[in-house]
């Protein structure tokens, strides 16, 4: 216990470093201290109270730049920035006129800008990105390790450790199963089909929950300056701490780079969306259009194959899926639906005009499919129809709307 | 610490560290420069001038131990540079905008009436606080900065700053003990 502060009065709590970061910026931590330290007698809780007071009378409203204004800020900037650019290349240009030849100069620049351009394209792709799905579709979840063995595993929830150059599986169905890995064998597949989820224990103990409809690309040993993986689909992945070796995730249009984070990947092949929600840490994310963003905690990513847009958001509703409940706030019931039919791996047809119905709220993914849907229509106005296998949703106050199909 | 090594990236020519420090500094930098002068426009031109000024130099700049401050003391030099410049519109000695900022407990939600006008003499003390005073408690209650941040922002030695900040407190001390005692002496009166 720490007795450095027994004999301290307001004056000198208000002049300690760490007083006055807990009361201006309190986290879990520092509450649990002083309130320890006030419990065990070991600070005099009057002076306390007044050192607070003093701080607290001290602290001022932040203004803040509304959001367009901000917006609106930066692109004067960067356009100041490239007049400022051009004046510094015509300037050079002069000085260089009249000093030797044009032709020598123009062609330096021309040269120099072919060869960065070519090495941002090499460095684009690389061996993890191109391993192939396996051939065989199975409706159970499958590790295929190296290029030789599949294992299924039946049930709806697996849950698989890599660790010591073995592979430990559990299954609802199948009970705990351990396998060797061939440390040479390039890399391993974990495919979770559509309505199945799993939990993946990585080889440096990072842990990633892995959604319906994913495939995760990763090797038996990571190398010893980078741990990379593959995505396509969805996963939360809470990164293990190691600050010597990066923590790589490639996926269709995006790199993104981590030391100890935890953040939610969505980036399934067929949408054109794909997002990245960062829960804690730092993120890096590059584009494969060359661009880079530092993504900060409640950060949202999105992008498509060109372009990318970052915003502050609640990032519970990004990754709550992970405990099997979904929490939306004003959600198009397209998406939500597209959510469930992956979930619960049934197609579910929609029309337009149920499609845009916006949705608040929170569903329990515990009960079965059509519970689910009856607990949506309770709320919102819609119709649910089911034959052939399908459900069908629709709007019952704009009728006789064309259909869309997702495809899987 | 993350910030250090996006200053090192930024040094490197890295545009996303750029981005990422405009992103989260805006703000505070806005904050802050109202503190010397209620006009938002030149608040604004003066964070375009800074983060230009920083764009153009990328490759030249040092390092810094504190990012936030050196962000802080950029615009406080820019916006004295600015008024500076237009001296001879204000007419006025003194060239130094100063630091002012005013202090409102009394308008928060305070329900009972004691405590509102308890608040209201408090309020009423602080704002009679030198700008010194006044700069140098923003640095240390408002943005958590160390002493030795201050110094570099305020152009005063350790002790200075340090005495500055003890005079201060010891009259704000004052004035909130004696709110506890009016508070007292109403609860014997019930």
């Amino acid at each position: 216990m720490t007795d450095k502060y027994t004999t301290f009065k307001a004056e000198d709590f208000v002049q300690d470093d760490f007083f006055i970061a807990s009361t201006i910026n309190p986290t879990d931590v520092s509450n649990k201290f002083w309130t320890r330290l006030r419990y065990a007698g070991a600070i005099d809780g009057k002076e306390e109270i007044i050192a607070r007071k003093i701080i607290d009378s001290l602290q001022v409203e932040p203004e803040t730049l509304p959001n367009d204004e901000k917006t609106e800020l930066w692109i004067r900037i960067k356009q100041s920035n490239k007049t400022f650019q051009a004046q510094k290349v015509r300037r050079l240009r002069r000085f260089l006129y009249s000093v030797s030849g044009v032709a020598a100069a123009l062609f330096v620049f021309v040269a120099v800008g072919r060869n960065f351009l070519h090495r941002e394209q090499i460095a684009a792709t690389s061996a993890i990105e191109q391993t192939a799905p396996p051939t065989t579709k199975s409706t159970d979840i499958q590790l295929v390790l190296g290029d030789e063995k599949t294992l299924n595993l039946e049930g709806e929830e697996a849950s698989i450790t890599c660790r010591d150059e073995k592979v430990v599986m559990k299954s609802s169905e199948n009970g705990e199963k351990t396998e060797e890995i061939k440390t040479e064998t390039p890399f391993n597949q974990l495919i979770v089909p559509l309505g199945k989820r799993a939990t993946l224990t990585l080889p440096d103990n990072s842990l990633m929950t892995v959604n319906a409809g994913s495939r995760v690309v990763f090797p038996s040993i990571f190398d010893k300056d980078k741990r990379e993986i593959f995505i396509d689909g969805e996963a939360y992945i809470d990164v293990a701490k190691d600050a010597a070796r990066p923590f790589i995730v490639k996926t269709d249009h995006l790199t993104l780079e981590a030391l100890g984070t935890a953040f939610d990947v969505n980036t399934y092949r067929q949408d054109k969306v794909h997002y990245v929600v960062l829960v804690e840490g730092l993120v890096q994310v590059s584009h494969n259009n060359g661009s880079k963003t530092i993504l900060k905690p409640s950060e949202l990513y999105s992008c498509d194959a060109n372009d990318f847009s970052v915003k502050t958001v609640n990032t519970h509703f990004y990754t709550s899926w992970k405990n099997g409940v979904l929490q939306f706030d004003s959600e198009p019931l397209g998406n939500i639906i597209l959510r469930l039919s992956r979930y619960y791996g049934q197609t579910i047809d929609c029309s337009l005009e149920a499609a845009d119905l916006r949705c608040t709220g929170i569903l329990e993914l515990k009960d079965d499919l059509r519970k689910v849907l009856e607990g949506i229509a309770l709320t919102a106005p819609i119709k649910i129809a089911y034959n052939e296998n399908k459900y069908l949703i629709t709007n019952i106050l704009k009728d006789n709307t064309p259909m869309y199909t997702e495809e899987h | 610490m993350n910030d250090i090594f996006l200053w090192k990236q930024l040094l490197e020519g890295e545009d996303y560290a750029y981005t990422y420090f405009y992103r989260t500094y805006v703000d505070v930098m806005y904050s802050y420069g109202l503190k010397f002068t209620p006009d938002s426009e030149l608040v604004k031109d003066c964070i375009h001038d800074v983060f230009v000024k920083i764009y153009a130099n990328r490759k030249k700049l040092g390092m810094t131990d504190n990012v936030r401050r050196y962000l802080l003391a950029a615009l406080k030099n820019t916006l004295f540079n600015h008024f500076q410049k237009s001296v001879n519109t204000y007419n006025i000695d003194c060239v130094e905008p100063v630091f002012d900022l005013e202090y409102n407990a009394e308008e928060q939600i305070i329900t009972d009436k004691e405590d509102q006008l308890q608040a209201k003499e408090l309020d009423n003390m602080l704002n009679m606080l030198t700008f010194r005073q006044k700069e140098a408690l923003y640095y240390r209650y408002n943005e958590g900065m160390k002493i030795g941040d201050i110094c570099l922002l305020m152009q005063m030695n350790y002790q200075s700053v340090q005495n500055l900040l003890q005079r201060a407190i010891k009259k704000i001390r004052k004035s909130v003990e004696r709110g506890e005692k009016v508070n007292l002496k109403l609860l014997k009166k019930i």
